[in-house]
């Protein structure tokens, strides 16, 4: 479904709902009610199930926002401001809230954060049940009807129910262009392989608290419009019980889906409404559609669907043959030459009593390119790491880029001053396809291509021609976990290059591939080298690595061997020794040259 | 000040059943990655089902046990029933969470259905009360408190000294490499669903016993008790034990003298503050992503 279908498709359900409450003797004024209250718990079901789905955060604590828009509704209406008015304070004050405690997901995993919205609702109810002052304590308080700026006048109750709907139409549409852009994308990315969103330039604290913030501000038009509907509020609502209906109705429906919220809203809203007359029907609905839904379908009702009426994906199709001059043109327009020489100095990690790297020095000049080579264990990925700034060095190190001082930024941020690198396992991200990754990664280096002067185009005609030039047009809306390893690997550096990196380092590239895949690889490393991009490259297939670096740099048990340049390096003793473990160089050296 | 010691011993007496339901949360979580928010509908329904058998003519002691036996049974059954099709992985952790939420839907209805929403009174293991410094206690939070700190004691002894308990630590240190040695992941799961929904059960029929037997019984505990395991840490068994008892002491000693209103707003504050320092709480070990 395109996006123009999916946006038209929510107005036409919005305007239907409006015209259904609001045409006199369509509906009896409960139905009218009934329609209006899976209105806006489809908003407080779509903010649980939208963070579920692109962060895999989930709150129980959710009603905290429902409580804070309602009591924030009945309290400022009181105090005769108008319907906009307590939008715009509901949706920045929860937003703001949100935001600040989304923060703190980069202090705990994401289980200890799900339950710590727990706390958030109990402590919620004891503020709602103790405050009277604001919030009427135990008794509740009747909610005044709300008046509209836009026209006026108050409105009626048959007005609240229409206003309630057009907040859910208005959430919807949001959500939806929210997702659909780079901001959904990078969440979607740090949710799927948080490490590698880092590298691109993600930083995985901040996009969960922007996501966690939209979510909380979206709840509170749920709360406001619960309030108006039903113009009397109390903590019963808003309870630990409400959380948990909103995250049934997310696993019923779907996480992350727009409909399966709506669906799940529907589900919630009706099953207690159906079951008056008995009050365990409705756990034993709630309880085992959980549990079936989780067992059977566990997705949900609605991406479980998609998923069987979706075309099976098509035989393998083997990558088109690279374009020599078409991926080199393509290159040097992507990235900007590299402008300063990495500088590493005494540089050591320790894991424990390990060293895995103990006093190594480098300086990988700007557009220049070194080879890393050592057996196993000689610190190779552990250096590149300590670039890219996923491990720390000891004390007393260096890491610079030029001016900029590498040691105390993060790992996201080491991406803007234009170091980038790739993975020797890919990682790409598992819920976003090759298309959908090399855009969001492109948005992300448009700034970065900009300040370099390169020429400005949209992130999806960057895409479409990174798909185009490493022959990855027939994956392109695949995603990675359907595609052959070598396939993932070549798109792994697609997606360097979408990111504008001037610094490149590149783990393991050739590594589980085959002769054309790593003719490909070969292409991209050329052309990089010929666009000026520095590169550090580790590969154990030496020979590929020697053929692309100005200079070979050895590394043994995390101490630097031997440097120079790759005829040297190829011939040293002390490196031949340290791959064969023998004194017979002559037969060493017939191996290695072969 | 002068009745810091009787809201302290309080405090113990409730912490008592808040770090056997904590200490049954992270023996299940060990084991299976689950996070079982069922865990005290099982033990109140254990506590109903205990109740059934008294009513049917069985002694106090019997029904106890009927109770603890029941709890541990169910904590099995579930496992194998809901918690294992799902499969091991950080992607099922969200997932099995959610499952056991719906597990306690379910539980709560059932309870409705068969015994009512009328509270059921629960008779003591022991009556009469002993003043000890002033303090007045009864022999039934007396003998409740010992029973639950023999309980602890055998746990620590079993996960300690027994062959089983050591497989079980193996097992909850790496589950893969656990059955690469051949270690049996299905009886591991098992036994540890069996003895953390028991302890769980121990303490709802405690709770029972001070109040009185409803189907909200473990709800409040529950909460704390999962405050004691953010506390001490989602993967020791000493600390969400500890950590129990601290709430208890904590939630006491901030109702009598702070706010009685905000206790809890007040006591997750505080767990908030110190986990923002060490975000794994006190005794747990933090897992690093892989680069």
């Amino acid at each position: 479904m395109s996006a123009l279908t999916r946006r038209s498709l929510i107005l036409a359900i919005g305007l239907s709902a409006a015209a259904l409450v609001s045409l006199p003797q369509v509906l009896s004024s409960y139905a009218q009610y009934v329609v209006a209250s899976i209105a806006f718990f489809s908003i407080a079901v779509l903010a649980v199930s939208m963070l579920a789905g692109l962060t895999g955060i989930w709150s129980l604590g959710h009603t905290a926002f429902l409580a804070f828009g309602a009591y924030l509704a009945a309290n400022l209406t009181a105090l005769g401001l108008p319907v906009e008015a307590v939008l715009v304070a509901a949706f920045l004050g929860a937003g703001l809230f949100g935001y600040v405690l989304g923060l703190s997901t980069g202090r705990f995993s994401v289980l200890y954060f799900g339950l710590l919205t727990m706390a958030l609702s109990l402590a919620a109810s004891e503020v709602m049940e103790h405050w009277v002052e604001v919030t009427g304590g135990q008794q509740g308080m009747t909610v005044d009807p709300p008046r509209l700026l836009l026209t006026g006048a108050s409105i009626s109750l048959g007005g609240a129910f229409v206003l309630s709907i057009a907040l859910a139409t208005l959430v919807f549409l949001l959500v939806d262009v929210v997702a659909d852009s780079h901001v959904g994308r990078g969440w979607l990315a740090v949710k799927s392989q948080r490490t590698a969103a880092m590298a691109i330039g993600l930083n995985p604290q901040r996009e969960n608290a922007r996501a966690f913030a939209l979510s909380a501000a979206i709840t509170s038009f749920a709360g406001i419009g619960l309030a108006y509907s039903i113009a009397y509020i109390d903590p019963l609502g808003f309870g630990l019980d409400g959380g948990v209906k909103l995250i049934v109705a997310t696993v019923v429906g779907g996480a992350g889906s727009s409909l399966g919220a709506l669906l799940g809203a529907a589900f919630i809203v009706t099953v207690p409404e159906l079951a008056r007359a008995v009050p365990a029907v409705a756990y034993y609905v709630f309880g085992s559609a959980t549990v079936l839904i989780l067992l059977f379908l566990r997705r949900g009702i609605v991406p479980s669907l998609r998923t069987l009426l979706r075309p099976t994906s098509r035989a393998a199709v083997p990558a088109e043959a690279v374009d020599v001059v078409t991926l080199t043109a393509l290159v040097r327009e992507l990235l900007p030459p590299a402008s300063a020489a990495l500088r590493l100095e005494n540089v050591s990690v320790h894991f424990g009593g390990v060293k895995a790297l103990d006093g190594v020095s480098l300086v990988l000049p700007a557009g220049t390119s070194i080879g890393l080579i050592g057996p196993n264990g000689a610190g190779k990925t552990t250096l590149l790491n300590v670039c890219s700034g996923f491990y720390q060095p000891v004390q007393g190190a260096v890491v610079r880029l030029g001016e900029i001082d590498l040691t105390g930024l993060p790992a996201y941020a080491r991406i803007a001053s234009g170091l980038g690198r790739t993975f020797q396992h890919a990682e790409l991200f598992a819920e976003l396809t090759l298309r959908q990754t090399f855009e969001t990664a492109a948005a992300l280096g448009a700034g970065r291509r900009r300040a370099a002067g390169l020429p400005e185009s949209a992130a999806a005609d960057v895409a479409e021609r990174i798909l185009a030039g490493l022959g990855l047009a027939a994956y392109a809306d695949e995603f990675p976990d359907m595609l052959p390893f070598g396939i993932q690997k070549v798109a792994d550096v697609g997606r360097i290059l979408a990111t504008g990196a001037s610094v490149i380092a590149l783990d393991e590239p050739f590594a589980g591939l085959d002769a054309a895949e790593r003719r490909a690889i070969r292409t991209i490393l050329d052309a990089m080298r010929a666009a000026g991009v520095s590169i550090l490259i580790i590969d154990h297939a030496v020979q590929e690595v020697m053929a692309v670096s100005d200079k070979v740099v050895a590394l043994e048990f995390g101490r630097l061997l031997v440097e120079g340049d790759p005829d040297y390096v190829r011939q040293h003793p002390e490196v031949l020794r340290a791959y064969f473990g023998t004194s017979d160089l002559s037969q060493a050296r017939k191996v290695m040259a072969s | 000040m002068s009745d810091l010691l009787p809201v302290i011993a309080a405090g113990f007496v409730s912490g008592s059943t808040y770090a056997l339901l904590a200490l049954g949360l992270v023996i299940i979580f060990r084991a299976t990655d689950t996070v079982n928010f069922a865990i005290g509908d099982i033990a109140t329904l254990g506590v109903f089902v205990g109740l059934s058998a008294m009513a049917a003519g069985a002694s106090v002691a019997a029904g106890f046990a009927v109770a603890i036996l029941f709890s541990g049974l169910f904590g099995v059954a579930t496992e194998r029933v809901l918690i294992r099709p799902l499969g091991a992985g950080h992607a099922s952790l969200f997932v099995a969470l959610v499952v056991t939420i719906g597990l306690g839907l379910l539980i709560h209805a059932v309870i409705a259905t068969i015994w009512g929403h009328r509270p059921l009174a629960v008779p003591p293991l022991v009556s009469g009360s002993i003043s000890i410094f002033g303090i007045s206690l009864s022999w039934s939070k007396i003998a409740t408190s010992a029973i639950a700190l023999v309980a602890m004691a055998a746990v620590a002894w079993f996960f300690r000294y027994t062959m089983l308990g050591i497989q079980m630590r193996a097992s909850a240190e790496d589950h893969f490499a656990a059955r690469i040695i051949g270690l049996r992941p299905g009886l591991i799961a098992a036994l540890a669903w069996f003895l953390g929904c028991a302890l769980a059960g121990l303490a709802a029929f405690f709770l029972a016993i001070e109040t009185s037997a409803s189907a909200a019984l473990t709800l409040s505990a529950l909460f704390r008790a999962f405050a004691g395991v953010f506390l001490g840490g989602l993967t020791s068994l000493p600390g969400a034990a500890v950590g129990g008892f601290v709430i208890g002491i904590l939630d006491n000693v901030v109702g009598r003298y702070m706010s009685a209103n905000y206790r809890d707003t007040i006591v997750f504050a505080v767990i908030v503050a110190v986990l923002f320092i060490k975000p794994a709480g006190f005794m747990g070990s933090g897992r690093s992503a892989r680069v």
